[in-house]
């Protein structure tokens, strides 16, 4: 008898909840329904232009012809991604992907930090608006751009630097054929290149920050040091996990862009700065094969979506208020 | 109603047989009448708008070409032209997605480094064969002759493309600064390698900051220093994704005996008959270009544009093709003043004008495709069959309205005009022919007479397996790994970097063999061997 009553709550309890759940959900939609209709045209965007597409995933499991489409290809698979794994180079391509990027998320991250707190720390306002137009310049300067000016400086003949150098005597330095110095010139460009522009967030979030926080630090004799330490710092904590956590989301991605532009076809360099895009890039020129580039496409969104995850995850775990969800 | 119906069509026979008549007369007379009186002149056909896709920009002034094209054509062609200009980069995926739309398009811009030889064995394309060579199109007829248009049949033998070329073959040259040369005291031009290294030595030493020789980090020497020897039937060299094959076939032509790799080791190239039967021998060039690697930049491999060092005044000289001659000697004169620029042609036969010097497959590597979703294609090739019919129509395209943008000087050359900037024509996508070259009337008579060399016939033939290409379908894994294995290797030995390239090119191929090199060449095999069997020579 207990055992009937026992199974009938169980089956009763869940469905109850169940119903009660769609309720409540369908009494949100009715109570906020103006606020929904106003998010409705972004939902609608999002569900075209970034939800239906992803059907076209399939094509990496296909061997895709065009005249064929998508419903008549034939699915192969695996297959596609199997070639990128074969290949005896792509642990040392996926290392420089992972290092490159993880340098950039770091070194970029702390510069525009830096570059946030000590504009919002300079007086003059004129001087102020222009060092953070200078600052943010750079970032509308086309990566093929920044190749020429970078050529310029690392030439062996007549380069910027070695010009200066050979002033002090030291020989000059090869560094299109020395892959060891491109990780470091990579990560300062990027820096130059990003930063001042990425700081803008930063500088937005610290201007949020309550002035009277700062003003009742004064009164109890905080320093301007102590200030950034033990209230600017953590209240733009936050911000920098929730950023750190979206980058971390292309981290498989090679910045093509700037990579390919600046290192393009030199082989000498290729032990530091392949990444699995300009890889991809050479070993597809001649086929052009929209699978096996599609499958490796899907590979590094599927890691970057595994490993935002994780650190969303961890983020949870140790400071709960900055996890996107 | 009926009776009225029936009055109608009575009329309209009538009507038609005294158009037929007045028709005939017209031809007659041989004056093409004005339209007023449409009973009395043949019907132009039914209006059409033909679709187009080609890359690159539009030039300013088509839109006064295409209204030019459309008032001479009203009554004949009836044919209006709308091109879609794609961005060079995005050109071969667009053409591929509209394939996959089903979008309608009449035509487009396809080739080998394209989509061609992907999408003619899925069905994309029309077959063309039948409009040339006939005298319902007397343009296409005139202007290909049949053995180009063999040569340029692919896949299953027929022919998917209306092919563009002007040469068979871009003659490689070294541009040399011909007012440095002088100055460093060489008073004749260059004639051979043995003065062209002297010159560079000379550059060397007393012309410090300037670099003898500019080449593309990706290209290095290309052409430069190979052996000329006679090509063997026998043995057939195929560059298949950075890795040079030799096909060795028997003697008779019809069996494939071994395919032989590029680092391959020794007994596998004694097989070969001399000089190729050892790597030293096949390709004596490279130990060449390590050599001469000292006359190179030092940051070769990341020069991309070696034309532009060379303009800036950078180097002494530089490698390219004979066609950017006239283009690069205005730019240099304009860059630097008193400069100026001659060539040195790298291979004695060519540069002595010798018959049959040069070896081609025919084939262009620009071409116009028809989709087969068109239906206008008959009204495209019509189209077409008008471009080529007369130099007046091809020179339209071309070169733009006479008079504004060029004017012709004698048969067979041209002036551009000041106006000319407003109508530069990507004629290799669309226009291009043997048979309708006009070079520019300042070009200077030693480079005029290379040009005319090279539009002759008797200065081409067509070796063994010249007609045959590889289809990657069945090994493209294979082919993706081993061509991005071999790249940085291939570029570095081009760039006369590697110094023991034997002992490397050894190694490599060991590395290679585990990416499937040996699928590759088992595929060539077969491949090759089927040609022959269908006949293929």
């Amino acid at each position: 008898m207990g055992h009937t009553t026992a199974s009938l709550t169980e089956q009763h309890f869940p469905k109850s909840r169940n119903r009660g759940k769609l309720g409540a959900f369908f009494f949100e939609l009715l109570k906020n329904k103006f606020l929904y209709l106003l998010a409705l045209p972004a939902m609608i965007w999002f569900f075209v232009f970034a939800y239906l597409p992803m059907g076209g995933i399939v094509i990496a499991f296909q061997d895709f012809k065009a005249m064929k489409g998508i419903t008549g290809s034939e699915f192969i698979g695996l297959k596609n991604f199997q070639f990128f794994f074969r290949s005896s180079d792509w642990i040392q391509i996926v290392t420089n992907t992972l290092f490159l990027n993880i340098l950039f998320i770091v070194f970029n991250t702390l510069a525009a930090v830096v570059i946030a707190i000590m504009v919002t720390e300079m007086g003059g306002k004129w001087y102020k608006k222009i060092t953070q137009s200078v600052m943010i310049f750079p970032h509308f300067l086309s990566w093929t751009v920044v190749a020429m000016f970078v050529m310029a400086f690392v030439a062996t003949d007549g380069g910027f630097i070695n010009q200066i150098l050979s002033v002090f005597g030291i020989g000059p330095i090869q560094f299109l054929s020395s892959p060891g110095y491109w990780p470091l010139i990579l990560v300062l460009l990027k820096i130059w290149h990003g930063a001042g522009f990425g700081s803008i967030i930063y500088m937005a979030t610290i201007s949020g920050i309550n002035p009277d926080i700062y003003e009742s630090a004064s009164m109890d004799g905080a320093s301007r040091f102590q200030k950034i330490r033990y209230i600017t710092l953590p209240l733009i904590k936050p911000t920098v996990i929730l950023l750190t956590i979206l980058a971390v989301g292309g981290i498989f991605n090679g910045d093509f862009g700037m990579i390919y532009a600046i290192i393009g076809r030199n082989p000498l360099l290729y032990p530091t700065t392949d990444v699995i895009d300009t890889y991809l890039f050479r070993a597809m020129m001649d086929l052009g094969d929209m699978s096996m580039s599609a499958a490796i496409g899907f590979m590094q969104s599927l890691i970057g979506f595994i490993l935002v995850l994780t650190v969303n995850y961890i983020a949870k775990k140790t400071a709960p208020e900055s996890a996107i969800f | 109603m009926k009776r009225k119906v029936l009055t109608v069509s009575l009329l309209s026979v009538a009507l038609v047989v005294s158009a037929a008549a007045c028709s005939s007369n017209k031809v007659e007379q041989g004056t093409p009448s004005t339209g007023t009186n449409a009973v009395s002149t043949p019907q132009p056909p039914k209006a059409v708008t033909l679709k187009g896709m080609l890359f690159g920009d539009e030039p300013k002034d088509l839109p006064i070409v295409l209204e030019e094209f459309e008032s001479r054509t009203k009554d004949t062609l009836n044919t209006k032209l709308v091109i879609q200009w794609n961005p060079p980069s995005d050109h071969k995926q667009k053409v591929k997605l509209m394939m996959a739309a089903g979008e309608e398009v009449d035509f487009v811009f396809d080739a080998d480094f394209q989509n061609l030889r992907e999408l003619i064995p899925q069905g994309a394309y029309a077959q063309l064969d039948k409009y040339f060579n006939n005298d319902e199109y007397p343009g296409l007829k005139a202007a290909f002759s049949p053995e180009f248009i063999e040569m340029n049949k692919r896949y299953d033998d027929h022919l998917y493309t209306i092919p563009f070329t002007q040469y068979f073959f871009d003659i490689p040259v070294v541009y040399i600064r011909k007012d440095l040369r002088e100055k460093l005291g060489f008073s004749e031009p260059i004639s051979s390698y043995e003065e062209l290294q002297q010159y560079y030595e000379k550059v060397l030493e007393s012309e410090k900051g300037i670099t003898p020789l500019a080449v593309r980090g990706n290209g290095g020497f290309q052409e430069m220093l190979a052996p000329e020897r006679e090509e063997l039937d026998t043995v057939r060299p195929l560059n298949l994704g950075g890795v040079i094959y030799y096909v060795h076939l028997s003697d008779d032509l019809k069996q494939v005996q071994d395919v032989v790799a590029f680092g391959d080791d020794a007994p596998a190239w004694a097989k070969l008959p001399a000089p190729l039967d050892t790597m030293k021998t096949a390709f004596a060039q490279y130990d060449k270009w390590a050599e001469w690697s000292k006359y190179l930049e030092k940051d070769v491999l990341s020069q991309k544009d070696h034309k532009a060092y060379f303009m800036s005044g950078k180097a002494a000289s530089y490698y390219g093709t004979i066609s950017s001659y006239a283009a690069d000697k205005k730019k240099l004169q304009e860059t630097i003043a008193d400069a100026d620029l001659e060539f040195f042609v790298l291979k004695d036969k060519i540069r002595n004008m010798e018959p049959q010097a040069i070896s081609t497959s025919y084939k262009s590597n620009n071409s116009i495709a028809i989709p087969v979703s068109s239906k206008n294609i008959d009204r495209t090739m019509k189209f077409f069959d008008w471009l080529f019919q007369s130099r007046e129509n091809h020179d339209l395209f071309e070169y733009g309205i006479e008079g504004k943008h060029w004017e012709p000087v004698g048969e067979n050359q041209l002036k551009l005009l000041d106006e000319s900037d407003n109508y530069v024509f990507p004629g290799y996508e669309f226009s291009w022919n043997p048979n309708m070259i006009r070079l520019p009337a300042d070009l200077d008579e030693t480079a005029k007479s290379y040009f005319e060399y090279s539009a002759k016939e008797d200065t081409y033939y067509a070796p063994v397996l010249a007609k045959f290409t590889f289809d990657t379908s069945n090994v493209k894994g294979e082919f993706a790994n081993v061509q991005s294995k071999a790249d940085p290797f291939v570029q570095t030995l081009k760039a006369g970097q590697v110094k023991d390239w034997e002992a490397e090119a050894v190694a490599l191929n060991k590395e290679l063999k585990a990416l499937g090199l040996d699928t590759i060449r088992e595929e060539i095999k077969t491949q090759v061997q089927a040609y022959l069997d269908a006949g293929g020579k």
